[in-house]
């Protein structure tokens, strides 16, 4: 039976290349290994000797490969230190914040713009409707909308160009309204392209548009 | 304590968060990793950046090693795996190298030479196994023979210290010492050789 004190810390390393220690003080000498780079790398010459009698090694032998490997290895341990506090304080990132996360500033003040026109023209045009159901069913909102300071410019621009070819495609949509559900969409549409059109997502559906409720009486 | 359980004691080891049993696992397998990669790419310093690559990914994978088989082919497995993955990007930009072949971990054969295969020049820090040899060939013809013969019985025959105990006919305390006092004085001759660079 070996006993640690009576061999010589070299030559217990010796034995662990060979695995020839009893399982105890093969234990104790891993221990002292992992906290003593000068044992490892004893070690490491140790294992080379025998590998290149074996010829067990390439054409090159790099002798700081492995400081360049534990180096990346500690840099990797530290960037998980990094992200477990975060874990283990309870820190719980929720779905919706995640979905937030998603949406940059820009597209948020967009949807809070859409509700806001949404509010402020399309109720009161849909208010008037109610309020006078003889009217045509897009004469209201025409009205509502030509207040608005875009619809005057658009028509004055109109009016000046003296045709229907300057009268852009939603004004036309709005002097046209069509029979059924579709008249209720007509002005969200308008709304819509209003809104896209000075952002960069010109036609494509906005995140608010299901907030949207149209009911025609 | 065979070199196996002492490979798992030292995953276990690194798993607990102690990188000082990674590192000596690094250090017994970072040539035999070079060597390997080396047959599938042959630019020195690719090999190299592989080999680290390989060790990082191993050490990132380490929750995943069972103990079904040995460290050692489970090493393997990932350093042809990443060699591959060289190889394959390689391949998009202009090598020929064919990907369905892969060396067994003791086998001799090098890899099939991609076209175009250039000679690189000695990389940086790096030794020549050559000089390697000679330094180690002359130490241990320097040695007292039963030193010799315990060291080579031991490196080149791989018997254990009870079987080279029957050859030498001598206990396995004195097998053990002699073993360490062989590796100790070439130690010495190589040791400035491994600095120096």
């Amino acid at each position: 039976m070996l006993n640690k004190p009576k061999i010589s810390r070299d030559e217990r390393v010796s034995a662990v290349v060979d695995g020839e220690l009893p399982d105890e003080v093969m234990r104790d000498t891993l221990d002292d290994m992992e906290h003593d780079p000068q044992m490892r790398a004893v070690l490491g010459r140790y294992h080379l000797v025998g590998q290149v009698m074996r010829s067990e090694v390439p054409d090159f032998v790099f002798p700081d490969l492995s400081e360049r490997v534990m180096a990346a290895v500690e840099q990797e341990n530290a960037q998980r230190s990094d992200q477990i506090p975060a874990a283990a304080s309870g820190k719980v990132v929720s779905l919706a914040d995640r979905r937030r996360s998603r949406w940059p500033l820009p597209a948020g003040v967009a949807v809070a713009a859409s509700i806001l026109v949404a509010t402020f023209v399309l109720v009161p045009a849909m208010q008037q409707q109610v309020d006078n159901p003889g009217d045509p069913a897009g004469a209201g909102i025409q009205q509502v909308a030509a207040n608005t300071p875009a619809m005057q410019q658009q028509a004055t621009a109109a009016g000046h160009g003296g045709g229907e070819g300057n009268v852009p495609v939603w004004a036309v949509a709005v002097q046209q309204p069509e029979q059924g559900a579709s008249r209720g969409m007509d002005p969200y549409v308008m709304t819509h392209f209003e809104q896209t059109a000075r952002g960069n997502h010109f036609g494509s559906v906005m995140p608010g548009a299901r907030l949207a409720n149209f009911q025609v009486r | 304590m065979p070199p196996e359980l002492t490979d798992k004691q030292l995953v276990e080891r690194a798993r607990e968060g102690k990188p000082g049993a990674y590192d000596i696992l690094v250090r017994k397998y970072q040539h035999k990793i070079v060597r390997l990669i080396s047959r599938f790419v042959r630019d020195p310093e690719d090999a190299m950046d592989l080999t680290q690559e390989t060790f990082i990914k191993a050490y990132r994978a380490l929750e995943n090693f069972r103990g079904d088989s040995a460290f050692y082919t489970w090493l393997y497995r990932i350093a042809v795996n990443t060699a591959k993955n060289q190889l394959a990007a390689s391949n998009r930009h202009g090598y020929q190298v064919s990907l369905n072949s892969s060396p067994h971990p003791d086998s001799e054969e090098p890899m099939p030479e991609p076209e175009g295969l250039r000679d690189y020049a000695t990389p940086e820090n790096a030794i020549l196994t050559g000089e390697l040899e000679a330094v180690i060939k002359a130490a241990i013809a320097d040695l007292p023979e039963d030193l010799r013969t315990a060291l080579t019985l031991r490196e080149l025959e791989r018997l254990s210290y009870e079987e080279i105990a029957q050859v030498m006919g001598c206990p396995i305390g004195t097998v053990r010492s002699r073993i360490f006092r062989a590796r100790e004085a070439v130690d010495k001759r190589l040791k400035p050789l491994l600095e120096n660079d």
